[in-house]
């Protein structure tokens, strides 16, 4: 008997005796296991292709799904009714989905809340020099004219855009934040401390770079960065959070500062 | 006397449940005067300090989010039912997560709850922009 590997949309068949057959020698034969990855990679990479378009390369999607399907492969149990291409796919499509909540991002940002996203993005410059200082939710939700729980539901949205759009405007201001920063930086040297505690900051992008040095070391706030580098407040805090989850993600417990403590602030 | 509000919410120790911190956070702090800097450095801060009481953590079970507010602003207390030795210890207190902390919020400091549990504690008064 024959299963659709790629799903409906495919035409690659796989047979599903041949799969048995390599589960069956998977404890022996290291090669049963690679042979099952490549029988499969037709179905990885069509049910990753359903995942783009949200701000991952399709080649990461692939890697995701890959390791759905390896994860698949260890588990499975040839001994179960259920079909191995069926079990795969389900395996597969929720390490997808996993990989996505992981990242903390919605799936689909309503266009009603991306709308009022845009909206606050464009109010922000306004307001903050008026204020004196960034607004508070209410203070947005005034001049808006909408309740405070969308400002917030608009700027949580305005979060989880992709990753992608970080070096596209994403505002009409047109322009990308490396425009504005020139030849940078010297915010290298004085990150250096950090970066003895934390190696990966050497491999940051200069703006996301400049962008810490200036939070962290100059004390400017989110609003006061993106006016300077010329992007919205929701984009520093964008580059903000996704540069703090990439540090930390690079950082295993072993590897932070042995050293002496700086005391209690 | 201020009346204190209190929200809390406890999640399992994985990673992929922190989002549901930072956003708890953001929406409480939304409910206060408070700008929406301060707001967005909170929610960095609950997220780097509920990702530092995970990575040490031995045994743990849950990590739980309290956000206590008053007239005075905000108390964001992140805990763990971890048994941490030596909490806080000099490898958290010089690593690069305890200087994001502190450099997002001044009042931040590593203590154990009233239960004896570790626990990251984050004050925030509303309007303090002093830094403006």
């Amino acid at each position: 008997m024959t299963v659709g590997a790629t799903g409906s949309s495919g035409s690659t068949k796989v047979d599903d005796a041949t799969v048995l057959e390599l589960f069956d020698r998977i404890e022996d034969d290291p090669t049963a296991r690679e042979s099952i990855v490549v029988l499969f990679q037709p179905l990885t990479e069509y049910l990753a292709r359903r995942f783009t378009g949200r701000g991952e390369a399709l080649d990461d999607l692939i890697q995701v799904a890959n390791v759905g399907l390896l994860g698949a492969i260890d588990r499975f149990d040839p001994e179960r009714e259920v079909q191995f291409s069926t079990y795969a796919a389900a395996t597969i499509v929720g390490e997808l989905k996993r990989h996505f909540r992981d990242k903390g991002w919605t799936i689909r940002v309503p266009r009603r809340l991306q709308e009022l996203g845009l909206r606050v993005n464009r109010l922000l410059p306004a307001i903050s020099q008026e204020l004196g200082r960034s607004p508070t939710v209410t203070e947005l939700a005034v001049r808006l004219e909408v309740d405070e729980e969308e400002v917030v539901d608009a700027m949580e949205a305005a979060q989880v855009y992709s990753t992608m759009s970080l070096d596209a405007p994403i505002n009409d201001e047109g322009g990308t934040a490396l425009d504005a920063l020139g030849e940078l930086d010297p915010s290298m040297e004085r990150l250096d401390e950090w970066a003895s505690i934390a190696p990966a900051i050497r491999e940051l992008p200069p703006r996301e770079r400049h962008v810490l040095y200036l939070r962290f070391f100059r004390g400017l706030t989110q609003s006061e960065i993106a006016e300077q580098i010329g992007v919205s407040q929701m984009h520093v805090s964008r580059i903000l959070a996704q540069t703090l989850r990439l540090l930390r993600g690079s950082l295993g417990p072993e590897q932070v500062s042995q050293e002496g403590a700086q005391g209690s602030p | 006397m201020p009346d204190t509000n209190t929200v809390t919410v406890t999640v399992p120790p994985h990673p992929e449940f922190l989002h549901i911190l930072r956003q708890l956070a953001g929406g409480v702090s939304a409910t206060l005067p408070l700008t929406i800097d301060d707001i967005d450095d909170l929610k960095l801060a609950v997220d780097e300090a509920a990702s530092s009481i995970l990575t040490r953590l031995q045994g743990s079970s849950e990590i739980t989010l309290a956000l206590d507010t008053d007239d005075d602003g905000l108390r964001a207390t992140i805990s763990s039912d971890a048994s941490i030795d030596r909490w806080p210890g000099a490898e958290l207190l010089g690593s690069l997560a305890w200087k994001v902390i502190a450099g997002l919020i001044p009042e931040a400091s590593a203590e154990r709850d009233g239960n004896g549990r570790p626990a990251i504690v984050l004050r925030m008064h509303p309007l303090t922009s002093d830094r403006r």
